[in-house]
Order: structure tokens, then C-alpha cells, then sequence
């Protein structure tokens, strides 16, 4: 196993709302090897979002992080100044969002966003004493956008985000990140929004991103197909923390939370005949908060130990966790 | 909790629509109960009292007739506040409608509206209403009718803009889809959801025709005397200034608190009614 | 003309003959056409107790089909018609008797509602409106409603934005069905739930459909949620009907080279690395409409020829209900060329 590119533990991000205090995530341990592509597999209210952006210090003022580890190449982030963790961010550190239109500015061309891009990138050289002539940047930019899979890169940079389609926005956006090159890439949900088969290339387009640049990527979604035919490893959430850990193969072919196994059924199911088996009940909302285990409202392995106290961690495989009773 | 209660309690957190709503609250009391309350007659003279300045019996002194200036101002804030706001709701109730009904039909309505709210939008608002003043001869009705054609083409356009915005939502045309027809969907479905904005933007409409009437009857041009409306009062505070500045300059005070007061009600319950801020929660 | 499938139960309950429906072109480059044919000469029938699918990408027009056979749009050119008569431009008046039978769910229930209303009014709403029942009776009724698609009396007293998701979406359809529809029209009614509800959503859709007979038009992106629901399933492709077919002869047999990517598996897509890189240079997600004169598909078609780039192919009729839109495919494999 590769070193550990980032380590976390026990991350709880708590939001203050009118009803009160919102406990988004609720202790999440996780480590991202270097070269790695892990998973965050989640619903709605499952914290995967908020992790991520908590990381990456991106949360709104009534928002409160804390972690009593959150480490990036062996240098705590914790302690960091909004300054220095900026820098970071910017060069190091890089995040693609679920709605990629967001990450634009509607008055400027792609050729803009791209020069945007370079001049940081030349800007982040000269103050770590390189020295980087981006003399041809249209042409490296032009490169950059074929990398990304768009066949006539000339005209793209012409136009304006509003004149081009969600997936080749993500494209663009895609290699935007690119011309970064950072060694961390946390990915929010960049295809939900997609049609299956533009989906389908721009997760292509993540494994030979992955290659190319060695990045290491913490790829959310709520897909379990998807995690399980693009990542190593995967970590599924629910109710605000982690309830099952492990590489995908292994999580997506023998689940043994109760609730991977309602999502990997689910996803399953479809192929074959029969009637759809479902998960009784909806999600938890950020705002209630139980004794034991949030998912025994809507468990069928239910017993007395489960709402007793919050469950544990428990080893499964080799490599493979799952916070359930049934594994003591 | 049921809906009203929570928007309650959000409107007592947000300090600005909290500070807002106090200050009308007291003047409120004051231009209600206070009015009845004081000893005072807002329009008999003494004329053993001319002119005095603030005291603990006058707090803000008498004027030339010898009445009593907290008094009349009382009085007179009860008319100039009852002015605009009528203004302001015939503007509210006639450009909603229309604004309303431009947007749904679109076409030529749409534009031959439009055209007819801007051609009274373009002229600067206290202009528009000293000209209708003019035409239309003075006196309270008139001011009232005034400050109403002055705001009608704000309520149009704004009710137009968010009707626009809510009649391709898809409850909308599932309340087609169930055979309702115009007037309905426009009433039930549509009116509902674009109040906000429209109560916002009436509560500073009413801050301004406060100014406007008060601008008016300063002139000589709205309210006519003996009837104490603010700018009535300002008037006579004028024509004796040096030998009693109090009047002109204390009047001038308690409107701008009433300004004030209503200014910070509309801006706090725009925040209120901002969706994007609720979307935070939303995380 | 189409004619969409030997004959099962007697005359078709909706039928729609090349309709078009064309929309102002926004966002337009420079150089593009003023307006663009969202649905391009598209022909269906759909029969009473039918499920049919219509499944694309966003931008296939497979939206604007349903919602133009509810006449939310206004067609350009074609006919529709419902039980026998013709539909296509009746005015409110004449179309009101026919809004009870021809309902839809939306893909965003949150604001498929009135966020200002209670549940209970929601669905009081159309009771009312077309007298199904008397004011007195209204409150049972609505009760009888929210439980029928599993939910507690004590929703009425709700508002949307406090329900989930998967909530919403019981009310919207119990809202359509409080007129007792003869056809929903279900516009992606899943997508926007979360995974571990939509097989709720899902086994509700079937359950009403099973126990009420009534035929649905179910608009979906993702073929295998439609292959649970549907007995016939249209593919479409900017605008036209690519292929057509019983659902098990769609997944066993597909025919149109579109269909057989919308099949195409995750794993295959990424394992396959050579398919995969070819699939991706071509960015043709933005194949617009400078393609208009050939195939619609031609941009991306793995078996394309020359004729293929003349003129689009028509729909043709193979065995068994099943039809067609390509020259390679179809029976019309030209010799000639």
C-alpha cells in the first residue's frame, strides 16, 4: 500500500440552522494513498458533499469543522491560516463540483478560463523558483482540451459557458484541473447531471486522468455502479459518517453492511426479473440524530444491540470495515 | 410548527427587520393611541403661546398659531402615513393585476402594458406627481391618486418579472394539466408566491409617498391647511423658521425616523424572503 | 405513417402521427438556425393499459413528446389523438373533459407542488374542481388517497419543502390519480430520488398501474429502469424514433447502433480502453444541427456508410412489433449501395 497522500480522523462538521445545530458529519476517519481513486458513497444527507468540502475548507460561515487529524503529504491543515491553506488550495488541492456551470464566470470565453488557469499556475512557479514561459498558452491550451476528449478545441475556446452542454462544460472543467496539476483532486458528484453516455466518457476520462497525471482523486457520488467501476477503494456513508470500508470489487460483490447491500441490490436488481426489492423508509435528515445506529429504523437485521449504543467499526476482510453489530 | 410561527421567529433573528418593526410599532402607537392621549388640540390656537420652544409641557415646542407641534406632528403622521399607504395599495392592487396578467398572456398585451408602465416610470417620481398635482388639482384625494400612479409601474413590472418566473414551474402546469383556468391558477397558484417581493416593495413605497405627500403639501400643492398633515406642518415651520426652527427641523426628524423605521422592515424582510439564503440549508 | 404493433387489445387509447414541436433557439452560436426541432416527426401509439417507455439523453425530445401530447406545447405539425378524437388544437374549453383522463408526474416533485399549499389542498384541489366528490366527503377521500400510495393521513397538515423526496412523489401521484387518469404521462419521475427510495417509487408505479389498468408513458434516460416498468419501449435520438420495440426484443435483439451504446455497461466502457478513447474524441455530445441533413446519429456511429450521410432513415416496420431507423439495420439494407 502507498503512503497515505491524505489522512483524516474523526471529522465532524456541525452547521447552525433555525431548528438548531445540524450535525452533518458526525467522526469520519479516512486515508487517500497516494495514486489512489477512493470512493464517498452516499444519499442525500449522508455528509459525503460536506466531507468533502470541510477538507477543503469550502464550507458557508455557519458552518464548524473539526478533526483531530487532517493531514495533507504529513502537514497538518488544521493549524494552517486562511492565507497558507489558500495557496494550497489553489495549487495542490483542487475540487470539481456536481454543477461545473457554477465554476464559471458567464461573462468570460473558455479561452479566458483557460488563460486564468495558466497565469495562476505560471504565478505558483515563479514563487516556488521556476521559472515558466507560457509564451504559447493557446496552443497549450488547445492540448489540454483534446486531452479532454473535445474534437475541435479551437471553437470551444470561443464560445461562452452558456453556448456549451453540460458534458463538455465538465470537460472544459476538467482540464482546467488538469493545468493545475494537483496531487489531490476531490470530485463531487461531476457526472450526476450527465446523460449515461456522456457519464460514461467522462469517467473514462477520470481513469486516464489518473494515469496520466498520477493525482490521487476522492471521487463522491451516489452511484454504486459507478464507484464500483471506477474506484480502488470505497467508503459508503450514511447519516453522517462511515459505515462500510473496503476495495470496491470486494464491497460491491459481497456487501456486508445492510445497507450497502439495499444500494447494491437496488443496482443490481433492474438487470434481473422479479419484483424490486426496496429499502423501507427514507434517508435520516441531517437533524435527527438517534441513540444507536441511524440505519435500524430501516434495517431487516434489527435487534436490541442496534439502538443501544452507536456500533463500531468491525473487521470483515483483509483490508474491508463495517460499523454493524452483526460482526462481532 | 406551523408556517406563520416559524416565519415569526425568523423575522425576530433578523435584526434589521426586528429594529424596522419596532420603530414602526412606536410610531404606530404614537400617530394611534398617543394622538388621543395628548391634551392637546392639533388645531385650536393659543396665542399666548407662540412660537415656544421645546419644553416638558411642548416637547417639541408650539408654532405660530401656538399649537401644540407634537400634536399636530401625531395627527399629521396619522394622515401622511394614511395617504401613502392608500396610494401605495391602489398602485399594489392595479399594478399587480396588471403586471400579473401582461405576464401570463405575453404577445401584444405583454408589450402595449409594458410600454404604458415604462412611459410613467421614466419620469423622475416627484415630477410626475407635482405634474399630476397640477392637472389634477390639489387636495387629498389627489395625492392619494398621485402617489398610486407613481408606484403603479413598479408593482407592474416587478409583479410581471416574478410571474414570468413562476408560470413555467412545474406546479403550474400541473395546475393546468387539472383544468384550472386562468384566473384561478393566476389567484391560487401564482399570486401566493409572488407576494413576498410585493409586500417588500410595498412597505418602501409607503416610506417614500410618506416623502412625496410631505414634499407636496410643503409646496402648497397636496394637503391644504387646516387639515395637519406633515408637510403642512413643514410648510408653516418654514414660513417661521428663524424664530422657531424647531418645527421645520423636528417634523423633518420624526420623518425620516418614520423612513427609517420602514426602510430597515422592507430591507430585513427581503432578507427574510431571499430564497437563495434559505438554500444554505440545503447542504 | 406508423402504425406501431400488430394488435393486442382493440384501437389505441392516445396515437401520435409525425409530430414536430419546434422551439426559438437560444444560446444559438453564431451561425445557427433560428429555431430547432426538439421532436422531429415522431409517430406512437400507445393502448389502454399499456406501459410504453421513451428513453434518450436530455435534448432527444423524449420530454417534449409528453408534454406535448398533453398540450403543455403547442406541435408544430402532426396529430394527436385520444380515444378517437383529434386533440391536436383544441382550445381550453373543448380540451377541459379530456384533462381528467391525461395526467403527469414531473421529475422534480418538490416543485411540481404548490409550496404555499398544504397537501391535503393539493389534493383537494382537483376533487373539487371536477365535483368527483362532495365538499363533506373531501377529507376522507384525501385520506383514502395518501394512503393508497403509502402514506399517513396525517400528511395533509404538511407543506412540500417538509416532505423527502420520495415523499413528494407519493403525493404527485396521488394527485394524478385523484381524476382517475386513463394515461400518465411520468416525466423521469426517479431520477431525482435518492437510490435507496426509488425502488420504493418504482414498485408503487407498478403496483397502480397493475391494480388500475391504466397506461403510462414513462419518460426515462436509463434503460434498465425501464425495462422494469415498460411493455414496449421507444428509443429516441434528437428528435426521432430510432428503434421501437417490445422490451425484451429491445434488450435481447437491439438493433439501432444507439440503442446498443445506451446498453453498453460501465465495465465494458473503461475496460475497453480503444473503444472508450475512440467514443471520447469525438465530444459529438454537441452534435447539433449542422447534422441535420443525414442520420441524426451519423456523428457517432460506429457502422456508418455513405448513404447514411443523404437523409435520415426512416422508421420501418421489422418482425414482431419491432421497428427500426437505420439503412444498415433495417430491412431496407440497400443493395444498391
Amino acid at each position: 500500500m502507498s503512503a497515505a497522500i491524505l489522512e483524516v480522523r474523526a471529522l465532524r462538521t456541525r452547521f447552525r440552522a433555525p431548528g438548531g445545530t445540524l450535525e452533518a458529519v458526525r467522526g469520519v476517519d479516512l486515508d487517500l494513498h497516494e495514486g489512489e481513486v477512493l470512493g464517498l458513497i452516499g444519499e442525500s444527507g449522508s455528509g459525503k458533499t460536506v466531507t468533502g468540502l470541510s477538507i477543503l475548507r469550502l464550507l458557508p460561515e455557519s458552518a464548524s469543522t473539526e478533526a483531530t487529524l487532517l493531514r495533507f503529504r504529513g502537514r497538518e491543515l488544521g493549524g494552517l491560516s486562511s492565507e497558507a491553506f489558500r495557496a494550497l488550495r489553489g495549487s495542490h488541492l483542487a475540487m470539481v463540483f456536481q454543477n461545473p456551470a457554477g465554476a464559471f464566470n458567464p461573462a468570460k470565453t473558455v479561452a479566458w478560463h483557460l488563460s486564468e488557469t495558466f497565469r495562476r499556475r505560471a504565478a505558483r512557479g515563479r514563487e516556488a523558483g521556476r521559472r515558466e514561459a507560457v509564451a504559447d498558452w493557446r496552443a497549450a491550451a488547445e492540448t489540454l482540451l483534446r486531452e479532454v476528449g473535445i474534437a475541435e478545441p479551437a471553437r470551444i475556446l470561443r464560445l461562452y459557458p452558456h453556448q456549451l452542454s453540460g458534458g463538455m462544460l465538465q470537460r472544459v472543467l476538467i482540464a482546467m484541473v488538469l493545468a493545475l496539476e494537483p496531487d489531490l483532486i476531490i470530485a463531487d458528484e461531476p457526472t450526476t447531471n450527465l446523460d449515461n453516455i456522456v457519464e460514461r466518457q467522462i469517467l473514462a476520462l477520470f481513469r486516464r486522468l489518473q494515469r496520466k497525471v498520477a493525482a490521487s482523486i476522492v471521487f463522491i457520488t451516489h452511484d454504486m455502479t459507478v464507484a464500483a467501476a471506477l474506484c480502488d477503494r470505497v467508503a459508503v456513508m450514511y447519516a453522517g459518517e462511515i459505515v462500510e470500508l473496503g476495495p470496491a470489487a470486494e464491497v460491491f460483490n459481497s456487501p456486508k453492511h445492510p445497507y450497502t447491500q439495499g444500494l447494491v441490490a437496488t443496482a443490481t436488481a433492474l438487470s434481473g426479473g422479479g419484483r424490486l426489492r426496496e429499502i423501507p423508509g427514507e434517508p435520516p435528515s441531517a437533524f435527527e440524530r438517534l441513540p444507536g445506529c441511524h440505519f435500524a429504523p430501516r434495517c431487516s437485521h434489527v435487534r436490541a444491540a442496534c439502538t443501544a449504543a452507536q456500533p463500531t467499526m468491525r473487521r470483515v476482510g483483509a483490508v474491508h470495515e463495517a460499523r454493524c453489530v452483526l460482526y462481532d | 410548527m406551523p408556517l406563520w410561527r416559524r416565519r415569526l421567529g425568523a423575522l425576530v433573528r433578523n435584526r434589521t427587520a426586528l429594529a424596522g418593526a419596532v420603530i414602526m410599532a412606536v410610531l404606530l402607537a404614537g400617530i394611534t393611541l398617543g394622538a388621543e392621549l395628548m391634551p392637546y388640540s392639533a388645531v385650536d390656537m393659543d396665542f399666548a403661546n407662540i412660537l415656544s420652544p421645546p419644553s416638558w409641557a411642548h416637547p417639541l415646542g408650539t408654532d405660530s398659531f401656538g399649537r401644540d407641534v407634537l400634536t399636530r406632528v401625531l395627527y399629521g403622521g396619522r394622515i401622511s402615513l394614511l395617504i401613502s399607504f392608500a396610494g401605495v395599495l391602489i398602485a399594489a392592487a392595479a399594478g399587480t393585476l396588471t403586471g400579473m396578467a401582461s405576464a401570463y398572456h405575453g404577445g401584444l398585451t405583454d408589450a402595449a402594458l409594458m410600454r404604458f408602465s415604462d412611459l410613467l416610470f421614466a419620469f423622475p417620481s416627484f415630477v410626475l406627481a407635482l405634474f399630476l398635482m397640477v392637472v389634477l388639482g390639489f387636495g387629498v384625494q389627489n395625492v392619494i391618486l398621485a402617489i398610486a400612479l407613481v408606484y403603479f409601474p413598479i408593482f407592474a413590472r416587478l409583479a410581471r418579472n416574478t410571474t414570468l418566473l413562476i408560470k413555467e414551474e412545474p406546479f403550474v402546469q400541473a395546475a393546468r394539466l387539472m383544468g384550472q383556468g386562468t384566473l384561478r391558477i393566476l389567484f391560487r397558484e401564482i399570486l401566493p408566491n409572488i407576494a413576498a417581493p410585493l409586500v417588500v416593495q410595498a412597505s418602501v413605497g409607503v416610506a417614500f409617498g410618506i416623502v412625496i405627500e410631505a414634499g407636496l403639501s410643503f409646496l402648497g400643492l397636496g394637503v391644504q391647511p387646516p387639515i395637519p398633515s406633515l408637510g403642512v406642518i413643514m410648510a408653516d415651520g418654514r414660513e417661521y423658521f428663524q424664530r422657531g426652527p424647531w418645527v421645520l427641523t423636528l417634523t423633518g426628524l420624526v420623518i425620516s425616523i418614520a423612513l427609517l423605521g420602514l426602510n430597515l422592515l422592507g430591507d430585513g424582510l427581503r432578507d427574510l424572503t431571499d430564497p437563495r439564503l434559505r438554500r444554505q440549508a440545503e447542504l | 405513417m406508423m402504425k406501431t404493433g400488430s394488435g393486442t387489445a382493440g384501437p389505441p387509447l392516445l396515437r401520435l402521427d409525425d409530430l414536430v414541436v419546434e422551439f426559438a433557439n437560444r444560446h444559438r452560436e453564431p451561425g445557427a438556425p433560428r429555431r430547432f426541432r426538439a421532436v422531429d416527426g415522431v409517430s406512437l401509439e400507445i393502448r389502454p393499459g399499456e406501459v410504453v417507455g421513451l428513453v434518450g439523453e436530455s435534448g432527444s425530445g423524449k420530454t417534449t413528446v409528453g408534454k406535448t401530447l398533453l398540450r403543455l406545447y403547442e406541435p408544430r405539425a402532426g396529430r394527436i389523438t385520444f380515444r378517437g378524437n383529434d386533440i391536436t388544437h383544441l382550445g381550453p374549453a373543448a380540451l377541459k373533459p379530456h384533462r381528467r383522463d391525461l395526467q403527469m408526474i414531473f421529475q422534480d416533485p418538490l416543485s411540481s407542488l404548490n409550496p404555499r399549499h398544504t397537501v391535503g389542498r393539493a389534493l383537494a384541489v382537483p376533487l373539487l374542481l371536477h365535483r368527483i366528490c362532495s365538499r363533506a366527503e373531501v377529507s376522507s377521500e384525501v385520506g383514502r388517497i395518501l394512503a393508497s400510495v403509502g402514506l399517513s393521513a396525517a400528511m395533509r397538515e404538511r407543506y412540500p419543502h417538509e416532505l423527502s423526496g420520495g415523499q413528494l412523489q407519493r403525493v404527485a401521484i396521488g394527485r394524478a390519480l385523484t381524476l382517475s387518469p386513463a394515461l400518465i404521462v411520468a416525466d423521469e419521475p426517479v431520477s431525482k430520488l435518492d437510490v435507496s427510495v426509488r425502488a420504493q417509487i418504482l414498485n408503487l408505479f407498478k403496483d397502480v398501474q397493475a391494480q388500475l389498468g391504466l397506461s403510462l408513458l414513462f419518460i426515462t434516460h436509463d434503460l434498465h429502469v425501464a425495462r422494469y416498468l415498460c411493455h414496449r419501449i421507444g428509443v429516441m435520438f434528437f428528435g426521432k424514433l430510432v428503434e421501437l420495440a417490445p422490451t425484451e426484443q429491445l434488450f435481447s435483439r437491439p438493433r439501432h447502433p444507439y440503442t446498443e451504446a445506451l446498453l453498453g455497461t460501465l465495465d465494458d466502457e473503461l475496460r475497453k480502453g480503444e473503444r472508450a478513447e475512440r467514443d471520447f474524441v469525438v465530444g459529438a455530445d454537441m452534435a447539433g444541427p449542422g447534422a441535420a441533413a443525414g442520420c441524426r446519429y451519423y456523428a457517432r456511429c460506429p457502422i456508418r456508410r455513405e448513404v447514411c450521410a443523404a437523409a435520415h432513415p426512416p422508421l420501418e416496420a421489422l418482425e414482431a412489433g419491432c421497428f427500426v431507423a437505420c439503412y444498415e439495420r433495417g430491412s431496407l439494407t440497400g443493395r444498391a449501395s
